[in-house]
């Protein structure tokens, strides 16, 4: 997948992408930055969603509004029209009969797409729900209403904890989790987000369930912070990313969909993430990140400026604040030689959202929403503008 | 080969060498250096190539301290600004290329150090502006 356009979805009026090794979506809420990642994998997955969707017992008939509001979420029956149109790497997508929905909700027996692997992992934005009092729900336990993307996301965790981590003889530890992730980012999170505090899977009155162990008390899930519930979800999909195995990556997976990365994280702990995503990137998967936080903006910005300069690895170091390393090195080489970042701003005008390219973030260019990155920026700009000229109207 | 050196190489700056940071005169206040025998001089540009520039943008200063040669520019700190420093800085570029080519060998930096107080946030706009253009932003200089 290089390149998608898309006309008239929804209230996204226009919207013609690139897609970078990192492609961030930026914009007011409600512009559509969900609901284009969602028909992104709906396009590139779409016979594995239909071939899940059967598994679990779901049946939408030849109605391709009624499969819209299963997959994207209630109150999106409407959501393409007649003048949608979709063009992924030039060839065009006809929604309702280039997909297979129709012939799979007829029954498994007959249809070619059993077994097409899942190509993109999407970590979406309501991920806090799907560890419900610290286990995760299963893909039937959500309302018909519920986005497909969030109860299939919610038992990817399910299968990885029962597989990945249930079987394990002693160790219940989640996190720090021996082998799992590169020391230096483990020690990244554990500082910004964990205190020192151990994540562990304990069995409580019959019943796994994932505590926080500090200073001699187990805590339950629902009485982490706020920051430590939104990012435990998030965790999980990233362990799922990485397996311990000698692979790498997984291999079927190319694309991962991360909504809002830094929910309820404070500055320094969505760097850690930040870092996490870097090592995504270097281990093979693309991605592509909606995002309100300055700081995705920030050491995107900065990243982008340090390759346009052809500078040394030194200065990412400096950048995260992290001793150096061999692999460490190994990683920011080659994200300042070899990976493309990419920012799209959805920007709502009077008759519907167009979706621009701004990805030189530069602070010279002469249109506002590329200099001050699609508004993320403009209130800090906005008050030293107000600030300086309140002080020179005294002079 | 050095900042008093360098100074010495550079005609139209050669006469304005002075010790430490004397050059800054009252604005010496504004630098901190945290080993006063590290200070390798100071020369106050602006004063020294006036008659030969006139109408110019006009930068400061430069001080020597441990290897390093740190222009600096003393300017009040507001948005409005940004494009006068930024102007100026341009022109010390140019004044580096054609008329102090010892100078511009040197490991150099370059900071605005706000006169007063700074009213321009981290994270605006107008704060990337000078990061991008390689000038750094500061309340006081600590060497």
């Amino acid at each position: 997948m290089r390149q998608l356009n898309v006309k008239n979805l929804g209230q996204i009026k226009s919207a013609n992408i690139d897609f970078g090794d990192l492609t961030l979506f930026v914009g007011p809420q409600a512009t559509g930055k969900s609901i284009l990642l969602q028909l992104i994998k709906l396009l590139i997955d779409g016979e594995n969603i239909g071939e899940t969707l059967m598994k679990y017992g779901y049946h939408w008939g030849e109605d391709l509004s009624n499969f819209n509001e299963l997959y994207f979420g209630e109150g999106m029956r409407n959501l393409y029209s007649d003048s949608t149109e979709v063009i992924l790497d030039d060839e065009e997508m006809y929604l309702d009969d280039q997909l297979p929905y129709a012939e799979l909700s007829k029954g498994l027996d007959e249809h070619e797409y059993l077994g097409d692997p899942e190509q993109i992992f999407f970590i979406p934005a309501q991920r806090v729900l799907t560890l419900e009092n610290g286990w995760p729900r299963s893909f039937t336990d959500f309302e018909i209403g519920d986005p497909y993307v969030v109860c299939r996301f919610s038992e990817n965790l399910r299968l990885l904890m029962q597989q990945g981590f249930m079987n394990k003889d002693k160790d219940n530890a989640i996190f720090p989790q021996a082998g799992r992730l590169r020391q230096e980012i483990s020690d990244a999170l554990d500082a910004s987000i964990f205190h020192g505090a151990k994540v562990e899977l304990n069995t409580v009155e019959m019943r796994k369930r994932i505590q926080i162990h500090v200073s001699g008390n187990k805590l339950p899930f629902m009485a982490w912070s706020a920051g430590q519930r939104e990012f435990m979800p998030l965790l999980l999909g990233l362990y799922w990313l990485m397996p311990v195995s000698e692979d790498s990556k997984k291999s079927n997976i190319s694309f991962v969909v991360i909504e809002e990365p830094e929910m309820g994280l404070h500055p320094r702990a969505i760097l850690s993430v930040i870092l996490m995503c870097l090592e995504l990137l270097h281990r093979g998967y693309r991605l592509l990140i909606s995002t309100h936080s300055p700081v995705l903006l920030e050491a995107v910005w900065a990243i982008r400026n340090l390759q346009n300069n052809h500078s040394d690895v030194k200065y990412l170091y400096q950048l995260f604040d992290l001793k150096p390393s061999p692999p460490i090195t190994e990683l920011f080489e080659n994200i300042l030689k070899n990976k493309k970042f990419s920012t799209y701003y959805f920007d709502q005008k009077e008759d519907g959202v167009e979706v621009r390219d701004i990805s030189s973030l530069d602070a010279f260019d002469e249109d506002l929403s590329t200099a001050d990155w699609g508004g993320l920026t403009s209130f800090s700009s906005r008050a030293s503008e107000v600030v300086s000229q309140a002080i020179q109207d005294k002079l | 080969m050095g900042f008093k050196a360098a100074i010495t190489a550079t005609p139209l700056l050669k006469n304005a060498y002075k010790e430490g940071l004397q050059a800054l005169g009252s604005y010496s206040v504004k630098v901190k250096p945290n080993d006063t025998k590290k200070c390798e001089g100071s020369v106050d540009i602006d004063a020294a190539v006036k008659s030969v520039y006139p109408e110019d943008s006009r930068w400061d200063y430069a001080i020597g301290y441990d290897g390093k040669t740190y222009f600096i520019e003393i300017h009040s700190a507001e948005t409005s600004q940004v494009t006068p420093v930024l102007k100026k800085f341009a022109w010390l570029k140019d004044f580096l290329v054609a008329e102090a080519h010892e100078l511009n060998k040197e490991d150099k930096r370059f900071y605005w150090i706000a006169s007063g107080r700074n009213h321009i946030l981290k994270g605006s706009v107008q704060e990337r502006k000078l990061a991008q253009s390689g000038i750094i932003l500061v309340g006081q200089l600590n060497l």
